[in-house]
This record gives structure tokens, C-alpha cells and sequence, in this order.
């Protein structure tokens, strides 16, 4: 199986979110500049046809391998997350049916929790406030789909940390720091900031998806964190994302 | 009396509150559920609930909203009483909403976690 890594995981997630427009009236676009230094970046952006809308000077670009939709809204919308998943199928990417199941199920989680995370408060169904956009895309090559989430919310880290004064002092002195959280919220230990009974059980049932092999190489990136949820690694990271990335592969299934 | 939730919801089941998009937990609840129920507790009937047929299944937050929901309006033990779920497209989705509705009062419901996936 391919590998993603977190940087081909942003990468698609940036490809995503600035997908060209492509008309038939507006002649290609020339752009100047170079691919992104990194290998395995510049090579997300080129597979995934990101350039084929352009004209690049002087460049032989590959062929496109991929084929990819994206999806966005500020609701939930279980038809895009039925659109994503009849996608991957009509590019050859045949799943068992628990598995679709669990990706669709977990997309319209994910997209439940960017509009509670967005509300920042109480998530009450009367409530009024903003809600943030998600973004959910699949890019499928070579017998494999890779389904990216974009909540570009306020992240897991601030929507489960602790708003008691004295409990985060105390995480402070003990060191519980934002990847601890994150896997504890992942572990069902911590509800959502609600406080509100029979929540945050979408977050350890995406974790429990991937430990049975339903969404495969499930990596996310949340604030100052990242990690591999089915091995329950988390670690902190330097640079902050506002927002969460969650992306996960899935494959053709020989049997 | 017999309730088949696919035949009640206009769109494929949603999230958990009716402001975050269609097919939620919280306008089935309110609209569907919650009057069928109560008419099944007036008559000393019980109600059986017919999950199957839904293309994907459920989330699991409508899944709380819905059955959890139900516990937090009405005594529990009437709800154990009066309900029978029913589901042969996934049955262990009927120890999920089980789980639900044994926590759906409590302060903190612990993730479901089956003993062993329906493969």
C-alpha cells in the first residue's frame, strides 16, 4: 500500500482548497515559479492534475494518475459524503460495504464536529453564530483512494481543551500538553467542551474505524499536533494548523 | 406498532441537531420517535423499531441525539420497556443503540466499543 505522508496529506489538502477552475471559455492559465521543494509534495500537486488547467514554460509535466472531486459546505451534508464515496467506486475503488459504511459514517461525523467546533460554545441546536466551512475531497490512483477532511474550525485541541481556570493550571504543572489531549479525546476520555451528556463519541468511533482496518493510514494534524490515530502515536509539532486535517486511504479490495 | 425509520426520513440520516443539517437525530426524535413512543406507552404496546435499509447506516451522533435523546425526555426504564430495535442489515447496531440508551442519561456516555466487528 502507498504510503501518505502528512506533507502529501497537506499538500492534497491545499490542492483541494485552491482547485483551479477549469472552462472551456477561459484559455489555459501561465504561471511562473518552481514546484514545491519538497519531492513528495510536488509530486501530490502534479498527480493529482492540480496543473492541468496550466501551461508551465519550458516543463514536461507527467500525466495527471489521479482523479479527484472535493465537496464543501458549512452544513452537513450526508450527499456529498455519499457523492465522495460513489466516486472512489466509479474510479475503481472497490470497498466492502462495512467499509463504506464507516467513511461515510466518519465523514458526516467530521462535518458534525466542525459545525459544533465552530459555534465554540454549547453547539445548542437554537443557538445562532458563525459556522466554519469544511472541505472534503478523495483523490484515487493506482487501486487506491485517498479521502482527505478540512475542518477549518477551530480545531479538536481548542473545542475539547479545559475552560476551568484551575484545571488548566494544573495540566500546565503535569505537562498535559495538546497531543495528550488529542489522544485523549480520541481514547473517549474527554467529552466536547459542551459538557453536554452522549458527546464526543464521534472522535474514539473514528479511532475504533481504523483500528479494524476500515479507514487505513488515518493521520491527523490539529493545532500543534499530529498523529497516527489506529496507532494512537501522537506528537507535537512546531508550526500550528487552525483547524484540523484528517485523511485516510482506502483500497480495492481483492477478495 | 411497527416504525420504520428509512420510510420517516426525507434524506439519508444526518447529524445530531436539526440547525446543522438535514435528516437529524433531533427532528427525527422530535417529529417521529418521541409521538409514536409516547402512543405506544398510552396503549401498553410496544413499539418496534425497523432500522434497516439505510444505505450507509447511521452516524453515531444521530444515533445518540436519537435514542439518547429519548432516554434524557422520558424515564428509562419505560424506554426499555416499550422499545424493541430491530436491524438484520447490521445487528450490531442494535446493541450500539442499547448502549445509548443505557447511558443516554448518565453524565458522560463511554464510547461504544463492540466486542467484535460485524465483518
Amino acid at each position: 500500500m502507498r504510503e501518505f505522508t502528512l506533507s502529501g496529506v497537506i499538500a492534497l489538502a491545499v490542492a483541494i482548497k485552491t482547485k483551479p477552475t477549469h472552462s472551456k471559455k477561459i484559455p489555459p492559465s501561465s504561471i511562473e515559479g518552481n514546484l514545491p521543494m519538497n519531492e513528495s509534495v510536488a509530486s501530490e500537486f502534479i498527480e493529482s492534475g492540480f496543473f492541468r488547467n496550466f501551461t508551465i514554460e519550458g516543463q514536461q509535466l507527467p500525466q495527471a494518475k489521479a482523479s479527484w472531486i472535493s465537496q464543501r459546505e458549512k452544513k452537513v451534508g450526508s450527499q456529498k459524503a455519499d457523492k465522495l464515496i460513489k466516486f472512489a467506486n466509479e474510479n475503481n475503488i472497490h470497498m466492502p460495504q462495512e467499509q463504506k459504511n464507516a467513511i461515510w459514517q466518519n465523514l458526516v461525523e467530521c462535518m458534525t464536529n466542525t459545525h459544533n467546533h465552530a459555534k465554540g460554545k454549547d453547539g445548542n441546536p437554537s443557538g445562532d453564530g458563525d459556522t466554519e466551512q469544511w472541505v472534503a475531497g478523495v483523490m484515487c490512483r493506482e487501486g487506491e483512494a485517498q479521502f482527505t477532511f478540512i475542518d477549518m474550525g477551530v480545531g479538536i485541541c481548542k473545542s475539547v481543551q479545559a475552560t476551568n481556570y484551575m484545571t488548566m493550571i494544573k495540566n500546565t504543572i503535569s505537562g498535559y500538553g495538546p497531543d495528550k489531549l488529542v489522544r485523549d479525546a480520541f481514547d473517549g476520555k474527554i467529552g466536547s467542551s459542551t459538557g453536554r451528556p452522549g458527546r464526543g463519541l464521534g472522535l474514539p468511533r473514528m479511532r475504533r474505524d481504523a483500528q479494524f482496518g476500515y479507514l487505513q493510514n488515518l493521520k491527523i494534524r490539529t493545532g500543534k499536533v499530529e498523529g497516527d490515530i489506529a496507532k494512537m502515536q501522537y506528537r507535537k509539532v512546531k508550526e500550528s494548523f487552525n483547524g484540523t486535517i484528517i485523511s485516510w486511504s482506502a483500497s480495492t479490495n481483492e477478495e | 406498532m411497527k416504525l420504520k425509520v428509512m420510510d420517516k426520513l426525507k434524506s439519508l440520516p444526518g447529524p445530531r441537531y436539526k440547525n446543522q443539517g438535514p435528516g437529524s437525530g433531533e427532528e427525527f426524535r422530535g417529529n417521529v420517535l418521541l409521538p409514536a413512543f409516547d402512543d405506544a406507552v398510552e396503549h401498553g404496546e410496544k413499539l418496534i423499531i425497523d432500522m434497516d435499509g439505510a444505505p450507509y447506516g447511521y452516524p453515531t451522533s444521530f444515533l445518540e441525539e436519537t435514542f439518547g435523546g429519548l432516554v434524557r425526555l422520558r424515564d428509562s426504564k419505560q424506554v426499555k420497556e416499550h422499545i424493541d430495535i430491530q436491524c438484520t442489515d447490521e445487528p450490531l447496531l442494535v446493541e450500539e443503540i442499547a448502549h445509548y440508551i443505557e447511558f443516554g442519561a448518565s453524565e458522560k456516555t463511554p464510547p461504544y466499543e463492540p466486542a467484535e466487528q460485524n465483518t
